[in-house]
């Protein structure tokens, strides 16, 4: 029975969580240390790491019928672990006494003056070190034991979506995961040179099968294509612990999710039955023709239609296709391929199969860089037409994508700060 | 009432990591001057101990300063194994009092060094120059020392990262020149600011500033030192901006 004890860190509670997926323990012994002091920031960083451990982030205004249960994930009761809260104003008050043996002290949370206190108090307490393990979990997951130097590779790692929650506070619906195997198969394609200026691949029927499944039906001259290839090309790197297509974010309350949905133009109401004129009666009144007397203030015009729209989708059921749809034009930012590396960094990239690139390509994908790990993140663009270039260009990485089949982006190349990646002395 | 001590506790020996940041590895200097000094460092910090040992030296040379390469971050196992053994000789050779200043470095680092020096004792600096001395073990009351901020000078600061001031231009022995920008060392805060004022809104101009603050701050660090751009940026810029830069718009109207 392994007892897990961990400093919570309330400034981001991802190394909490990280520490309790990697250790996988029967118990865990959260330490909130002056909680009570908490800035809001900090109480919403705890609210959202108990959401995590509850593994639904469903806010609570958020209409059952709606969610998708696909966004969940195994809450820690059902991984096996009970977490217990300690509130502390010091670490020393914290009865590590009452725990008897198995016990694994993780310092991968909380501020090193705090962990080598705890450290301290372990050790006073328990003077035989059998009893416990004094561990430091990595950003790959795996996890160094300090006294002895044995490294241990961890029992689960988080996912994208855990780990944009958890940073961020925001819904992240990721596609389909990259595999390494398809990778390998296709990563050196052959290549056609046969329209100038833009690098295409040979056999595109067989490119295909290997990209997707037989519905999809891939136009060549369109980017979709390079989205598949490079998921799967990049989780072949041996520094990238997943790879994922399509990462769309979504915002984290009901109502701007509803209008984040449906603010987008793509959107047909007839595929999901909204009434074009609204759904609820129109608050305002009707002229002696009947047409909807005109609102002068856009803003209560807007409060409306959200509030209607909302109504609509609260009172209404959905098959699970409309579900489906509603929710992949529910995002706020978007990007094409996303991957996370063994030391905990993102990559985020978009694809363009085009012979120019444009600088709004480049502000997207920084954008949600900065939305989701603005210290930890490389942003690149995968293209057809350019060379490679080896320094980012404006903060953003230049990819041809013949190129993806060799590791571009290693850890080594990588320091724990973005501006390495947007170096002055680099240009 | 002052919290701070006038008694400085004495450690023969104290163990730090060389980090980013500047100030408070010069404040743990400043604050325990009649120590030994054992600074680890990792080949991605490299390139700052050349320019830290050549100050330490010349400022404090009847001090005994040793700087010991670790294996790189990317390999923490490593890392322990190496504190691991070259305390044990430490330990072994003269086992005087010692302490850890944990406010440096990973938690993988400083945690493993405080466990294998068997010090007792850490010392951190959260900012200012204030250090807090603590032995967690014993659960003694925190001690504060408070290092007097004028035993630092701009120059020295800058110096002890190889750069220099003029005034106007910051440059360091690498040949990256910064035009037109301010840097200020606040001796009451201990506090080294960084200010470029911008005045054309061509994006390029704003690029520029971002990438040099940006260039700043991993020879600074965050810990003591502030980074501040004046003027217009284009959205471009402001997307590149790391969160510790400061952006105001105009004078006075922060972002």
């Amino acid at each position: 029975m392994k007892k897990l004890i961990t400093i919570f860190n309330p400034n981001d509670p991802t190394p909490t969580a990280m520490s309790i997926r990697t250790h996988n323990p029967s118990e865990v012994h959260v330490l909130l240390v002056k909680d009570k002091a908490y800035s809001n920031s900090q109480k919403n960083a705890l609210g959202r790491f108990k959401s995590w451990t509850s593994g639904s982030i469903r806010p609570d205004d958020f209409p059952k019928h709606m969610w998708l249960p696909r966004m969940d994930w195994n809450s820690l009761v059902e991984m096996g672990t009970q977490v217990i809260y300690h509130h502390l104003d010091e670490i020393s008050s914290f009865d590590v006494a009452t725990l008897g043996p198995h016990i694994v002290v993780d310092f991968f949370s909380g501020s090193k003056e705090m962990n080598v206190g705890l450290m301290a108090h372990v050790q006073v307490t328990y003077p035989s070190n059998n009893i416990y393990e004094l561990v430091v979990t990595q950003l790959s997951g795996a996890f160094v034991n300090i006294v002895s130097g044995i490294k241990k590779e961890p029992d689960y790692i988080l996912s994208i979506r855990e780990r944009v929650w958890l940073s961020s506070g925001k819904i992240a619906l990721a596609g389909e995961k990259g595999s390494a195997e398809v990778g390998e198969r296709i990563k050196n394609w052959e290549l056609s040179f046969a329209k100038p200026g833009k690098i295409m691949p040979q056999n595109t029927e067989q490119l295909s099968e290997h990209l997707g499944s037989p519905e999809d039906d891939f136009d060549f001259e369109e980017g979709y294509w390079l989205e598949h290839f490079a998921t799967h090309v990049m989780a072949t790197w041996p520094d990238v612990l997943e790879t994922r297509r399509q990462l769309h974010l979504m915002p984290a309350t009901w109502s701007e999710f509803v209008a984040a949905a449906m603010s987008k133009d793509d959107l047909s109401y007839d595929a999901i039955g909204y009434p074009p004129r609204g759904y609820s009666e129109w608050p305002y009144g009707h002229d002696e023709n009947g047409d909807r007397i005109k609102v002068q203030d856009y803003q209560k015009w807007r409060d409306w239609i959200n509030d209607d729209q909302m109504l609509f989708f609260s009172n209404n059921t959905f098959t699970q296709e409309q579900l489906e749809y509603v929710w992949s034009f529910a995002f706020i930012n978007d990007v094409d391929v996303v991957a996370i590396m063994k030391n905990g960094f993102w990559i985020f990239t978009e694809c363009k199969h085009r012979t120019s690139l444009n600088p709004e390509t480049s502000q997207r994908v920084l954008a949600i860089a900065s939305s989701v790990a603005p210290r930890s993140s490389i942003c690149a663009v995968v293209q057809s037409h350019k060379h490679t270039m080896t320094h980012p260009k404006q903060g953003v990485y230049v990819i041809m994508w013949p190129d993806l089949k060799n590791s571009l982006i290693s850890i080594d190349s990588s320091d724990p700060i973005k501006i390495e990646l947007y170096n002055h002395r680099g240009k | 009432m002052s919290r701070c001590s006038v008694v400085v506790p004495r450690f023969q020996h104290v163990y730090a990591t060389v980090s980013d940041s500047a100030i408070p590895l010069l404040v743990l200097v400043e604050g325990f001057s009649s120590s030994s000094f054992t600074f680890w460092y990792t080949p991605e910090k490299s390139n700052k101990v050349k320019y830290l040992s050549r100050y330490f030296e010349s400022k404090f040379p009847s001090t005994q300063f040793g700087f010991v390469e670790l294996p790189s971050m990317n390999n923490p196992a490593a890392q322990v194994l190496a504190i691991r053994e070259h305390l044990s000789i430490l330990n072994r050779e003269d086992p005087s009092p010692s302490a850890v200043f944990v406010s440096a470095g990973t938690s993988t680092m400083a945690l493993s060094m405080w466990f294998h020096a068997r010090s007792n004792s850490w010392i951190s600096l959260r900012k200012g120059l204030e250090l807090t001395i603590w032995n967690p073990t014993e659960g003694t009351q925190r001690t504060s020392i408070c290092v007097d901020g004028t035993t630092l000078t701009l120059q020295q600061i800058l110096y002890s990262r190889g750069w220099i001031y003029n005034g106007k231009s910051l440059q360091n022995e690498g040949g990256i020149i910064g035009q037109d920008i301010t840097v200020t060392y606040d001796a009451e805060q201990g506090v080294l600011s960084f200010l470029k004022n911008i005045k054309s809104s061509k994006s390029r101009v704003g690029e520029r500033a971002v990438s040099f603050m940006s260039a700043l701050l991993d020879e600074f660090g965050l810990n003591g030192a502030t980074y501040e751009i004046r003027g217009p940026l284009s959205n471009r810029a402001l997307n590149l901006m790391n969160p510790a830069i400061a952006h105001t718009e105009r004078e006075g109207e922060e972002e």
